[in-house]
């Protein structure tokens, strides 16, 4: 599902972020990325939704083979894939249920079945009573939840997620955990960028190891 | 377009100051643009009055014979720049000041007896001959074309006048549009910057460069739109309270308000499509 091959990225000349990672996620794996901050965890997230071109290398993602995908693709691509963040990335303008549905809304669903599958993600995340509030009237948690719900939007079949528990105490970061399995047994394939060794204890799944971007531990 | 709707109204709603500072400076660019129309509409009515009265006027010697009055007349027809020759006799001419000093006839009673006023030939030019060099080449040739010609007189302050006005206008209408446009333009830049984040997260869960670009285009149509037909209102009531008491002047035509306002919904959209292309990233 996701294939990484002798991957470099500088931001700059001087910059190496990424040297040489290579790695492969399987179809309906739960997999963790893992290492220190600055280690070059959040450049590969971002290389692998598209938000980065590498600077050599391949990237295949979801039978994609990133360095040959058009401008005009990428809208097409990102759709097969969810992304949650650590600071949520909602929009505060909007309502629980209308940054749920702006997921669907940009595929061109109708109305009516963007309707329907916000309800079913509201049930399912058991944010029906918050629907109506402004990310600012809810907890953090909550507001994780609703960034889950419009990644899980449009059944991607890949989650990626980047430190999204970093904002959370370890019973809600849990709970969130518990969510990625639920939609991981459901055939989607995760990847969990994170630095809490205790989580990754708890749940017990494949790590991916990054030192300072230079190479990969599996 | 439901979403378009929403979008552009939530825009406009999030450019907050700047929204309402690009509909006032439309509003008052489209008051200028009024204004200058009907400047240029009142000039242009002049303009049509010149080219249908007499551009050259020959003064005949009283010595001139019939024969060589006709000749002559035949002559100036010949001309490839004149449109119209009027012969005006030494009476006609006295009629004629009669006519102009009205009651004051008075003035210049008893001039029959020996009247001073020189018959003429009244010329009207074709309109493609009323410039200043144009109207000089005519003059010259009709001078060379008897001796019995007293005077050859033209007028072309009124027209040289009129180009100028006219070019005036139109640059100053370039001008305010302009501004217009940069305005437009920068009020789209600032809602791409507000709206940084949001347009970052619609692209994170796919949307098209249409689906953002398309509301921010019709942002600025609509705040050009809406600034230029504001302007015309407010232009109208100025006009209203200026020319009670003139009523001479009628307002701007209902083809020119709608080709302003029209103008403004274009310059809008055209304003907003850079700054969205640039700064959007679409």
């Amino acid at each position: 599902m996701i294939q990484a091959y002798n991957v470099n990225m500088s931001y700059k000349e001087d910059i190496q972020v990424l040297n040489d990672v290579s790695f492969e996620v399987q179809q309906g794996e739960f997999v963790f990325l893992v290492g220190e901050s600055g280690a070059g965890k959040t450049t590969i997230l971002r290389l692998l939704y598209r938000g980065l071109i590498p600077t050599s290398g391949e990237l295949v993602v979801a039978g994609r083979n990133l360095s040959t995908l058009s401008k005009s693709e990428i809208p097409g691509f990102r759709r097969q894939i969810g992304v949650v963040f650590q600071d949520f990335k909602l929009l505060p303008n909007k309502t629980v249920q209308q940054n749920i549905a702006v997921a669907m809304k940009v595929t061109g669903i109708k109305p009516t079945e963007v309707h329907h599958n916000v309800n079913q993600l509201l049930q399912q995340m058991s944010l029906v009573h918050r629907r109506d509030a402004y990310p600012e009237e809810i907890s953090g948690g909550e507001q994780q939840r609703v960034a889950i719900a419009r990644a899980m939007a449009n059944s991607p079949t890949i989650l990626l997620a980047d430190e999204p528990t970093g904002n959370l105490d370890p019973k809600l970061s849990l709970e969130i955990m518990h969510l990625f399995e639920n939609f991981n047994f459901r055939g989607t394939t995760i990847l969990v960028a994170t630095h809490d060794v205790a989580l990754i204890r708890k749940l017990g799944k494949r790590v991916i190891r990054i030192q300072e971007g230079r190479s990969i531990e599996f | 377009m439901a979403y378009i709707l929403e979008e552009t109204i939530s825009n406009i709603r999030h450019g907050g100051v700047v929204s309402i500072l690009s509909v006032i400076i439309i509003t008052l660019t489209t008051v200028i643009v009024a204004a200058l129309t009907l400047l240029h509409n009142t000039i242009r009515r002049d303009v049509d009055a010149i080219k249908s009265s007499t551009a050259i006027i020959v003064f005949l010697s009283d010595t001139i014979s019939s024969s060589e009055q006709e000749r002559l007349i035949e002559n100036i027809s010949g001309l490839r720049s004149v449109k119209k020759v009027v012969y005006i006799s030494k009476i006609q001419a006295l009629e004629r000041s009669n006519q102009i000093f009205g009651e004051f006839s008075n003035i210049i009673q008893g001039l029959e007896v020996v009247n001073p006023l020189p018959a003429s030939i009244e010329i009207q030019v074709q309109e493609q001959y009323l410039r200043l060099q144009d109207l000089e080449i005519t003059a010259n040739q009709i001078r060379q074309m008897s001796k019995q010609i007293e005077e050859v007189s033209y007028e072309t302050l009124t027209s040289s006048f009129v180009n100028q006005a006219e070019v005036g206008i139109l640059g100053l209408g370039i001008i305010m549009s302009f501004a217009s446009i940069v305005i437009i333009a920068f009020s789209i830049v600032l809602t791409v910057y507000f709206r940084r984040e949001e347009i970052e997260i619609l692209r994170l869960v796919g949307a098209s460069s249409w689906y953002i670009g398309i509301p921010l285009v019709i942002q600025g149509g609509f705040l050009g739109g809406f600034g230029s037909l504001m302007g015309v209102c407010l232009s109208f009531l100025i006009f209203q309270s200026f020319n009670y008491q003139l009523e001479i002047l009628s307002f701007i035509s209902m083809r020119q308000t709608f080709l302003i306002v029209f103008s403004g919904i274009f310059f809008g959209l055209l304003s907003s499509i850079l700054p969205t292309l640039k700064y959007a990233n679409v």
